[in-house]
């Protein structure tokens, strides 16, 4: 069970600082995998920077905020949604992009907000395909240890990450067969009602972290 | 009827039997068969273990095309895995391939989870957003023995 709770953690914080990295800048640094760490690390620092005065909101604010300078979630959340994407309305884009972050932030920080820091090693960068790399990595949480691999896209000189890879399984995949699962029978409103129910139930229940 | 009129009936029935036998083989196989082209692509794993050629290619559940080649690159150890999707079926080129078990410890199968980048992969295209094959003895060994070691944080 402990495990499982460990990899659950993993799986919230990465797919919390799996987004596209914000488009300037890839050229400063040498290496895909040194930009991972640095960026990733950046928003760690902001998640994990202990301070008991802060409230819930307080906190959400402070991560939104530096996800928000340091990465852009459209390409996650679109390869999330994959063909359904296209035929969603561009205010239910807007909405259901938003909600994404909004409950991913606000469940992480319920949930494991007062844990414990993973420690995150990178290897060197894999090209998979021509503009397409791989960035292999550990998380280490107590004693356990679990592969994660970054997938990114580069492109005239910017890379950004489109997919984590947790233990063999893709986030970005397990995303899109929940939401093809939901589209099968519902459609984007009752999607956008199900993430603001979600939303609304972890307010309810969110109490200031430490 | 003579006799050789009686032979040569005979052997055509049997031979539109065979034909139908085959048919209807390649029908509840679910495989291409006659009547049904497809295309071939490939997919890049960093393990296809259990996957041969031969085995299901499915979406959503449904069997859609075969395995037909496992190979491994050389220059970066990747297994190469070429399968055939029919030619109706139209994929993106941000499609996940998956190497699924059915159950515990049923035959590997390839899924394919489509995408909607609106770009469509073309014949012998090579699908690189892959999840490679779960070890199961390795799942057991980490749930006998505890965490697992550097060399598992080998390339995933």
């Amino acid at each position: 069970m402990k495990t499982r709770m460990q990899l659950g953690m993993v799986a919230a914080v990465v797919w919390l600082l799996m987004p596209a990295f914000a488009g300037a800048a890839s050229a400063r640094f040498a290496t895909a995998e040194a930009e991972v760490e640095a960026r990733l690390g950046t928003v760690l620092d902001a998640i994990y920077a202990p301070d008991a005065s802060r409230t819930l909101a307080e906190q959400e604010a402070r991560v939104r905020a530096a996800m928000e300078e340091a990465f852009s979630y459209e390409a996650m959340v679109r390869r999330s949604f994959g063909r359904h994407w296209r035929v969603l309305k561009a205010d239910e884009q807007a909405q259901l992009r938003e909600l994404m972050v909004r409950l991913l932030v606000r469940s992480y920080l319920q949930r494991f907000g007062a844990g414990e820091r993973p420690a995150l090693a990178y290897r060197p960068a894999i090209v998979l395909a021509p503009g397409r790399l791989e960035v292999p990595s550990t998380a280490t949480l107590g004693d356990q240890t679990f592969t994660l691999a970054y997938r990114l896209l580069e492109r005239d000189g910017q890379r950004e990450v489109y997919d984590v890879i947790i233990e063999g399984v893709s986030l970005v995949g397990n995303f899109r067969e929940q939401i093809d699962a939901h589209f099968q029978r519902g459609n984007a409103a009752g999607l956008i009602q199900r993430l603001e129910q979600q939303l609304a139930e972890l307010e309810v229940t969110a109490s200031p972290a430490p | 009827m003579n006799q050789r009129t009686v032979e040569t009936l005979a052997g055509v029935f049997l031979l539109i039997g065979l034909v139908v036998i085959a048919i209807l083989a390649g029908r509840i196989g679910g495989g291409l068969g006659w009547g049904r082209s497809g295309y071939e692509l490939q997919a890049s794993f960093a393990s296809v273990a259990g996957l041969k050629a031969g085995s299901r290619v499915e979406i959503g559940g449904v069997r859609i095309g075969e395995v037909r080649r496992l190979v491994l690159r050389p220059e970066d150890f990747r297994s190469i895995v070429t399968f055939t999707v029919p030619h109706d079926i139209v994929l993106d080129d941000d499609t996940i391939a998956a190497v699924r078990t059915h159950g515990l410890l049923g035959d590997k199968t390839l899924v394919l989870i489509p995408g909607g980048s609106g770009v469509p992969l073309k014949p012998g295209d090579l699908i690189v957003d892959t999840e490679s094959a779960v070890d199961i003895e390795s799942l057991v060994r980490r749930f006998a023995f505890g965490g697992v070691g550097p060399d598992a944080a080998a390339t995933p």
